[in-house]
C-alpha cells in the first residue's frame, strides 16, 4: 500500500465551511471537526448534525460528537498498543467497547447540556457561532479519559442547573423542583463530594400509566449506600436507569463500582445499572433527573421530552479515523465519506457501503441503539501505509456529478500536498470547500485530511490552521 | 498552484414528475382541459422556486396513462426549459402500468444516490383499471421510490382515494381534492411551489425517529369553500 509500516508517523489537518443554504437560511454551521497527533499517532473526527428542525442544536451535538471521539481514541492511544500483535485486542475493543463507549458518552453531554440549557434558558438556543465549538456544560473538551469504558466527568458541570427559586423543599436535605419544560429534578445532598448522577429512560413506545411519584425521604437509603426510590419511576417494563459514580476527588474506591445486585432491582420491569450501586464510601450526593412520560405532568409541570426527543435535537453523524504506526482503526456513524489513497493515487473504501444512507436520511447518534450502528474497520498496516485518509461529511461527496467525479479528491489532494505541503493545502481548504459548496450541494462541507508524515513534507508541527476557532 | 481538488461539480438533481390520468373521464365536465390549464399556470412558479435554489436543478417529466402508459414528456427538462403540451384523455385508467414506468426510472442507474428525493405527483378522476398492487409494489420496493416525495390530486368526488393514499404511502399526507377548476389549478400550483421548494433543500435527518417522510411536507393551504363544486 505504500512505505513501511514501522516508520509511519501521521499528520492531521482539517476544516468546515458553513453551507450556502445554511447561509440562506440563517443557520449555523452543523458540522464539526477536530483532531489530536501524539508521538506520530493521529486521531481525526468529523460529525455532521442533522439539519431538520427537530435537531436544531445538532451543532453543539456535532461538537460533542467530536469530543468525545477525540477522547475516547486518546484513552485508547494511552492505554493500547496500536500494533499489529495486539490486533485480536484492538479488534474487540473496537466491536465491543468502543461504539458503546463513543455513544454513551455522547448521549451523557447532551442531556447534561439540555438540562443545563432549559434550566436556564428555557426557549433560547445555545449560541452556535460559525467557528465556534460550543460551551459544554459538562466538561472541557480536553478533559481526561480515566480508560477505555469510564470517563471523567465533572461534577461540577453535570449538576443540573434547576432554578433553586422553583424547588421547594419536600423533605429535608431533598429539594424537588420542576423546570418550564417540567424536567424534574431533584437532588439529596447529604453530603458534598460523591455524586451519582443519572437519568431514566422510557422505552421506545411505551409510556407510563402514572406520573412519577415524588420521591420520599425513605426512599433514598443512604445507609445501604445505594440509590433506590429516587429512581423508583413508573413501574413500566424495560424502564432503564443509567448513570455513573463520581467518587469525591480526595477519596477512591477500592474498587469499581460493584456490579448490580440482585436487590438493585427497584420496581418490577426495571432493570438498575450497575453504575448506581455505590460504593461504600460516606458522604455522597446522589443526583438525577426524572423525565415524564409525554403527554403527563406532574403538579401541573409541562410535560417533559422523553430522553430519546432530546438526543433528536442534538442528532449527528460521526467519521473517526485513529492512524497508528501499524493499524488504521476507522468508525463511522451515519452518512459521509471515508476514503483511503494509497501512493499511486487509488482511492478505496475501507468501510462497506450502508444503503440505508440516501435521501437525506442516516443513521445518527441519536437514535435507538445508536452503538449497534456503528460501523468499525481495523486496517492493519501489513503491506505498508497509505498516503492519505480523507475523511468528509456528506455535502461534499453531493457535490460532485457523479462518484468518479468525486473520488478524483483523492490523487488531487494527493497531488496537491506533495507539491505544496500539507500546510499549504490546509491553507486552501476554506476556498475549495466553499466553492464545492458553493456549486455543489450548498450543504456544510467538512474535510479532514490524516496524511503520512512523509508526504506531509512541509507541514508545520502542531499544525492547526484549519481547525476550529 | 494545484487547481481545485475532484471532478466536475454540480447542484443535486431533483426530479419532479407528472402522472397523469387521461382516461376517458377525465374529458367529462373539462376536468383535462383544467389538468392542462393547472400545469401550464404552475410553470413560472415552478421555474421561480428552482431559481431560488441553485443548489437544485429541478428536472420535470410528465407520464400519462389511459389504455397502457407512456411518456408524455421523456427527457428529464429543466424547469426553466419546461413547457407543457395538452393532454388528451381517452381510454380506461392503467394506473399500475405508470407506476412500473416510473419505477423504471428510478432506478440506480439512471438516478444517482446524490439525487435529493424526488416528487412524483399522481393526479386522477377515477378508479385504476389494471393491477395497480403490482405497479405500486414495483415503485414501492425500489429506495428511490420509497423515498420519494409521493403526492396525489383526487379529481371529483368519484376519485379513489384508497388508492390515492396507498400511493402516497403516508397517514400524515392525504390526497389533496379538487372538486372544480379553481381547485385543481390551486392543488397544482401547491404541489409545484410549497413542496417543491421542501423537496429542493430537504434537511438531513435520523431515520427512524421523525415522521414517516423524509422531505417535510408543507400543509396546504385551504381553498374557499366552494359552492361551485362540478366534480
Amino acid at each position: 500500500m505504500g512505505v513501511n509500516s514501522l516508520s509511519v508517523q501521521w499528520r492531521a489537518v482539517g476544516k468546515r465551511v458553513r453551507g450556502v443554504s445554511h447561509v440562506q437560511s440563517g443557520k449555523p454551521c452543523q458540522d464539526a471537526v477536530d483532531w489530536w497527533e501524539q508521538e506520530g499517532v493521529a486521531a481525526l473526527v468529523v460529525a455532521d448534525g442533522h439539519g431538520s428542525d427537530r435537531s436544531p442544536r445538532s451543532d453543539v451535538g456535532a461538537a460533542f460528537a467530536v469530543d468525545v471521539a477525540l477522547n475516547a481514541l486518546r484513552s485508547l492511544h494511552a492505554n493500547s498498543d496500536l500494533a499489529l500483535a495486539n490486533l485480536r485486542a484492538l479488534k474487540h475493543l473496537a466491536d465491543e467497547q468502543l461504539p458503546r463507549l463513543l455513544v454513551r458518552d455522547w448521549r451523557d453531554r447532551v442531556l447534561a447540556h439540555h438540562a443545563a440549557t432549559v434550566a436556564t434558558t428555557p426557549t433560547t438556543l445555545p449560541e452556535g457561532a460559525e467557528g465556534a465549538v460550543p460551551t459544554d456544560p459538562a466538561g472541557p473538551a480536553d478533559e481526561p479519559v480515566s480508560g477505555l469504558g469510564v470517563p471523567a466527568a465533572s461534577a461540577d458541570a453535570r449538576r443540573p442547573c434547576a432554578d433553586a427559586a422553583q424547588e421547594p423543599d419536600l423533605t429535608p436535605g431533598m429539594r424537588l423542583s420542576s423546570n418550564p419544560a417540567g424536567l424534574r429534578s431533584f437532588a439529596l445532598p447529604t453530603v458534598p463530594g460523591c455524586v451519582a448522577e443519572g437519568r431514566v429512560r422510557l422505552p421506545p413506545n411505551r409510556s407510563s400509566s402514572a406520573p412519577p411519584p415524588a420521591p420520599e425521604a425513605g426512599d433514598v437509603l443512604v445507609q445501604r449506600m445505594r440509590l433506590s426510590g429516587s429512581f423508583a419511576l413508573p413501574t413500566v417494563p424495560g424502564c432503564v436507569a443509567e448513570g455513573r459514580v463520581r467518587l469525591p476527588p480526595n477519596r477512591s474506591s477500592s474498587a469499581s463500582p460493584p456490579a448490580p445486585e440482585a436487590g438493585g432491582v427497584l420496581v418490577q420491569g426495571m432493570r438498575l445499572s450497575g453504575s448506581f450501586a455505590l460504593p461504600t464510601v460516606p458522604g455522597c450526593v446522589a443526583e438525577g433527573r426524572v423525565r415524564l412520560p409525554p403527554n403527563r405532568s406532574s403538579s401541573g409541570s409541562p410535560p417533559a421530552p422523553e430522553a430519546g426527543d432530546v438526543l433528536v435535537q442534538y442528532g449527528s453523524t460521526l467519521l473517526t479515523v485513529l492512524a497508528g504506526p501499524e493499524v488504521l482503526l476507522f468508525l463511522q456513524l451515519g452518512d459521509g465519506d471515508i476514503l483511503v489513497v494509497a501512493d499511486d493515487g487509488t482511492v478505496t473504501r475501507p468501510m462497506p457501503e450502508d444503503s440505508r444512507l440516501m435521501a437525506n436520511e442516516t443513521t445518527s447518534l441519536c437514535t435507538v441503539d445508536a452503538w449497534r450502528e456503528i460501523r468499525v474497520a481495523l486496517y492493519p498496516l501489513v503491506e505498508g501505509a497509505p498516503a492519505l485518509i480523507l475523511l468528509a461529511t456528506d455535502g461534499y461527496a453531493n457535490s460532485f456529478v457523479s462518484e468518479q467525479d468525486f473520488l478524483r479528491v483523492g490523487p488531487d489532494y494527493l497531488q496537491a500536498i506533495r507539491e505544496e505541503g500539507l500546510a499549504a493545502v490546509a491553507s486552501r481548504l476554506d476556498e475549495w470547500l466553499a466553492d464545492a459548496s458553493t456549486q455543489g450541494s450548498g450543504d456544510d462541507i467538512t474535510l479532514g485530511i490524516v496524511a503520512r508524515s512523509d508526504v506531509a513534507e512541509g507541514a508545520q508541527h502542531g499544525l492547526k490552521e484549519g481547525a476550529p476557532s | 498552484m494545484a487547481k481545485r481538488p475532484g471532478g466536475e461539480m454540480a447542484a443535486r438533481p431533483l426530479h419532479f414528475m407528472w402522472i397523469a390520468d387521461c382516461s376517458g373521464s377525465m374529458g367529462v365536465d373539462g376536468k383535462i382541459q383544467a389538468l392542462n390549464n393547472g400545469i401550464r399556470e404552475a410553470i413560472p412558479h415552478m421555474r421561480e422556486v428552482a431559481r431560488e435554489n441553485p443548489n437544485a436543478d429541478v428536472l420535470v417529466r410528465a407520464l400519462k396513462f389511459s389504455n397502457g402508459a407512456q411518456w408524455h414528456l421523456a427527457q428529464p427538462t429543466l424547469a426553466e426549459d419546461f413547457e407543457w403540451t395538452d393532454l388528451a384523455a381517452d381510454g380506461v385508467t392503467d394506473m399500475g402500468k405508470a407506476l412500473t414506468m416510473v419505477a423504471d426510472q428510478l432506478k440506480i442507474p439512471p438516478m444517482t444516490d446524490r439525487a435529493l428525493p424526488p416528487v412524483l405527483v399522481l393526479i386522477s378522476d377515477g378508479q385504476p383499471t389494471d393491477d395497480f398492487g403490482a405497479g405500486l409494489k414495483t415503485l414501492l420496493d425500489l429506495p428511490w421510490g420509497k423515498k420519494a416525495v409521493r403526492m396525489a390530486i383526487a379529481i371529483g368526488e368519484d376519485a379513489d382515494h384508497e388508492v390515492l393514499q396507498r400511493f402516497i404511502n403516508n397517514p400524515e399526507v392525504a390526497p389533496l381534492q379538487a372538486n372544480n377548476p379553481e381547485a385543481l389549478v390551486r392543488q397544482i400550483k401547491f404541489i409545484s411551489t410549497a413542496v417543491l421548494k421542501a423537496a429542493s433543500s430537504p434537511p438531513s435527518q435520523a431515520a427512524g425517529v421523525g415522521p414517516v417522510a423524509n422531505v417535510p411536507i408543507p400543509q396546504p393551504v385551504a381553498g374557499p369553500d366552494d359552492a361551485s363544486d362540478v366534480w
